[in-house]
């Protein structure tokens, strides 16, 4: 009997020091009826069935680069597919000037901005345990700055920054990645729209914020697929960037693709307490599978790690902290939380309440606007 | 009750749809569209396209093949007289005056949703259909408020709205709901605005229309799209459908992007995610400014299936165009087959931009022109579906001839 099955490797020529420098999603359509019979990953083996395919490449602009004819796999084969990106143009990396040493480094600004009647401060620190009592007021810091661009660097303690104009304060997450950098760029237009660029300094990363900014969920979810597959053993050997990883967690929680996630869902909170949103991702991965005491117990940790980085998990935090405060009191809840703790839980509702009304929904990172000054 | 359709004892045992649809234009306790906002009345007037836009989705429902049957259809509708002079078909609808049964009021919102939650706690392969347009307040990246017709009644201030995360959980499997049809689809058609009046009441409290209850293990795909984004302009047109609902009859018609065959014979969904690219790709062409947003426990499921490529609008440019002409530019299909539908000399005048309508595939661009090196230029291959990106760009600068 003819072994029918075969495989495809797409190996991509891709610019290197350029935003999206990585691997890329790939899709391999039936050259006949189109279906889509593979989706993974560049230089990752892709099982297909013999037959004649188109194979594309995913750009996170929505960009597609497809090999020029019709790729024929016989049966048995383990093709190599090269797809070069050559002609397409990446966008740059963030600029960086890394001339200061310290954790938060400032670019030079055009002076005009020196007068302008916005305020710009820098905070670092869990700011969220300190309003909510769970951690002393010094736990966090604040810098004035003239800056709309920061070079932020890895150090266990969060990064926030605050935009006051008048009365009006907005606060933007920098969510920065385990031993590495975030460069972050934000303006304010004359209309009060926020504009806010990241770059990660990890084209993986990158590409992945960008196909989940874009919406290109088909991609998104080819990226999240790929790390789910390998996560739990990779976090345990730190090989996973944990924010990709949680990044990758909150596509597969959205699109309720969960399986496989218990193990690296707890992991990722065990492993990395500075890291906010891989609590978020838990709670609502336990509650999402009917656990939950389980969740309501992780709940209370949430003013220790701190207010997510991403829109998604202030939304789930704050759903389940409501849910849980409603029903905490009846005793056939199950939810096993005591007067103290309840109160807690309605502390951290109320609290969650307020920042849900205050999120920017046009950006995917967290950005509160309007809530009262962090001091 | 407001049950417009209602084939449960003729589909006995069959997988069905159950579909409750909300429409409030008429306010009661708002001013008329054209009077002043005021404090008091939370800065809002009363609608001028939501139930029309209600209705036009029942219509559309009522008569196109979904991916089941329609089993129960309820429909509650609060009209503006601009809208019934509109659309005759709507006004013809019984009870839908001032106190009839058929207006959208909280007792009647809960009456009917109690309803049709029951009726989908029948079979788990069932699929739920929500649609609501009227007013809205956000509270979240997955939480609004949205009104009924009789809003700002004597009384607390929003007891006479219910909660979108109400309506949510209250639709989770869970002990009290073992059956409950697993594929929902949400549809809210409101101007989710944060008015400042919220927020001189300490955390106004909303009644409940099913009450909290925790879930069981949820394996609900249960998408949530939303029409507008907090601060966007609301997207009514005077005694039309409104922009999201006009979108989303296209989206129902149309958007499909990604062909299966697992079931046999090769067809293509629509999902809630290519929903959504419709409805973006919509707002796009229409320069409304905002995009549609998806919440809720989205997955990907399917409403209905086409049994072909849908038509898909595209639009090719050239660059730099003035450089290349005369030229004759083709778009070929993926049996080297030049599409019917490209006019060469329409491209031309058009100055090397074009759009065409072609059903969706693989395709290539080719262009002959004198004055390129390598001629004629061939394009790669494009899976041309909604999704895009358009224009389709071709940059020849570093082929032309000096």
């Amino acid at each position: 009997m003819i072994d029918k099955t075969a495989s495809l490797t797409v190996h991509l020529s891709v610019p290197t020091n350029r935003r999206w420098s990585t691997s890329l999603p790939i899709e391999v359509r039936d050259a006949k009826k189109l279906v889509c019979v593979a989706r993974g990953i560049s230089d990752g083996k892709l099982a297909v069935p013999a037959g004649n395919y188109f194979v594309t490449a995913m750009l996170p602009d929505g960009q597609q680069v497809a090999t020029e004819n019709i790729v024929e796999i016989a049966p048995g084969e383990d093709k190599i597919v090269p797809l070069s990106l050559s002609d397409i143009e990446f966008p740059a990396s963030l600029e960086s000037k890394n001339t200061w040493s310290d954790a938060v480094k400032d670019f030079a600004q055009p002076v005009t901005k020196y007068f302008s009647r916005v305020n710009y401060t820098i905070i670092t620190g869990n700011w969220l345990g300190a309003r909510m009592g769970a951690a002393s007021a010094n736990e966090f810091s604040r810098a004035p700055t003239t800056r709309t661009s920061l070079d932020v660097k890895f150090s266990a303690q969060p990064t926030w920054i605050e935009i006051t104009e008048g009365d009006q304060n907005t606060y933007l997450a920098v969510p920065v990645d385990d031993d590495s950098t975030t460069t972050v760029k934000w303006g304010v237009s004359e209309t009060g729209k926020l504009d806010l660029d990241f770059d990660f300094s990890n084209g993986a990363v990158n590409s992945f914020f960008d196909f989940i900014q874009s919406d290109q969920t088909f991609e998104a979810q080819s990226v999240s697929q790929s790390i789910n597959e390998q996560a739990t053993q990779a976090i345990l050997e730190k090989r996973l960037s944990p924010l990709r990883a949680v990044l990758g967690a909150y596509v597969l929680v959205r699109f309720s693709q969960r399986d496989d996630m218990d193990d690296w869902t707890a992991k990722l909170v065990e492993i990395y307490p500075w890291l906010p949103d891989a609590l978020a991702i838990r709670i609502e991965y336990l509650a999402r599978n009917g656990k939950h005491a389980e969740a309501a117990r992780l709940l209370l940790e949430v003013p220790k790690r701190g207010t997510p980085w991403f829109r998604s998990g202030i939304g789930y935090v704050e759903k389940r902290a409501n849910l849980y405060a409603r029903l905490g009191e009846a005793s056939r809840s199950g939810l096993e939380l005591d007067g103290t703790q309840l109160e807690q839980v309605k502390h951290i509702a109320g609290t969650f309440s307020k920042f849900a009304s205050a999120l920017d929904m046009t950006q995917f990172t967290t950005v509160l606007c309007g809530i009262e000054r962090i001091a | 009750m407001a049950i417009v359709i209602d084939k449960r004892q003729e589909l006995v045992g069959q997988d069905g749809i159950h579909v409750l649809i909300v429409g409030v234009s008429d306010y009661l306790n708002l001013p008329d569209i054209d009077d002043p906002s005021a404090e008091p009345t939370w800065f809002l007037n009363k609608l001028t396209s939501a139930a029309i836009s209600a209705f036009t989705t029942y219509e559309w429902i009522r008569h196109s093949p979904l991916r089941l049957p329609l089993k129960t259809v309820r429909l509650l509708l609060s009209p503006s007289a601009a809208e019934l002079a509109a659309v005759p078909a709507l006004a013809a609808m019984p009870d839908i005056t001032v106190g009839g049964g058929r207006r959208a009021t909280r007792a009647a919102f809960d009456a009917d949703a109690l309803a049709w939650r029951n009726d989908a706690n029948a079979n788990s392969n069932d699929m739920t259909i929500f649609y609501f347009a009227g007013h809205g307040m956000q509270r979240g990246p997955e939480e609004g408020v949205l009104l009924l017709e009789d809003f700002l009644a004597p009384g607390p201030p929003l007891a006479k709205a219910f909660e979108i995360g109400d309506i949510r959980n209250g639709m989770a499997p869970s002990d009290q709901l073992p059956n409950i049809a697993l594929t929902q689809f949400y549809f809210i058609d409101a101007c989710l605005s944060r008015p400042e009046t919220q927020k001189k009441y300490v955390n106004p409290q909303v009644p409940n229309v099913f009450g909290a209850v925790l879930n069981g293990v949820d394996r609900r795909e249960a998408p949530m799209l939303f029409s507008t984004v907090d601060g966007a302009l609301a997207l009514g047109r005077q005694g039309q459908p409104s922009h999201f609902a006009e979108a989303l009859r296209m989206a129902l018609d149309v958007a499909a992007e990604d062909p299966d065959d697992s079931q046999g014979p090769t067809l293509w969904p629509i999902t809630s995610m290519t929903i959504k690219n419709a409805l973006d790709a919509y707002y796009r062409k229409q320069n409304l400014g905002t995009k549609v947003k998806m919440g809720g426990v989205v997955g990907q499921p399917v409403i209905r299936y086409l049994d072909q490529p849908p038509p898909v609008d595209i639009s090719i440019q050239v660059q730099p165009g003035n450089h290349i002409t005369p030229c004759n530019i083709w778009l070929y299909d993926d049996n080297n087959v030049p599409a019917s539908q490209f006019d060469a000399a329409s491209a031309q005048a058009a100055g090397l931009s074009f759009e065409a309508t072609v059903r969706a595939g693989f395709y290539r661009v080719q262009i002959a022109s004198d004055r390129l090196q390598m001629n004629p230029y061939r394009s790669g291959q494009k899976f041309v579906t909604q999704r895009g990106p358009w224009p389709w760009l071709h940059n020849l600068a570093a082929i032309i001839k000096p």
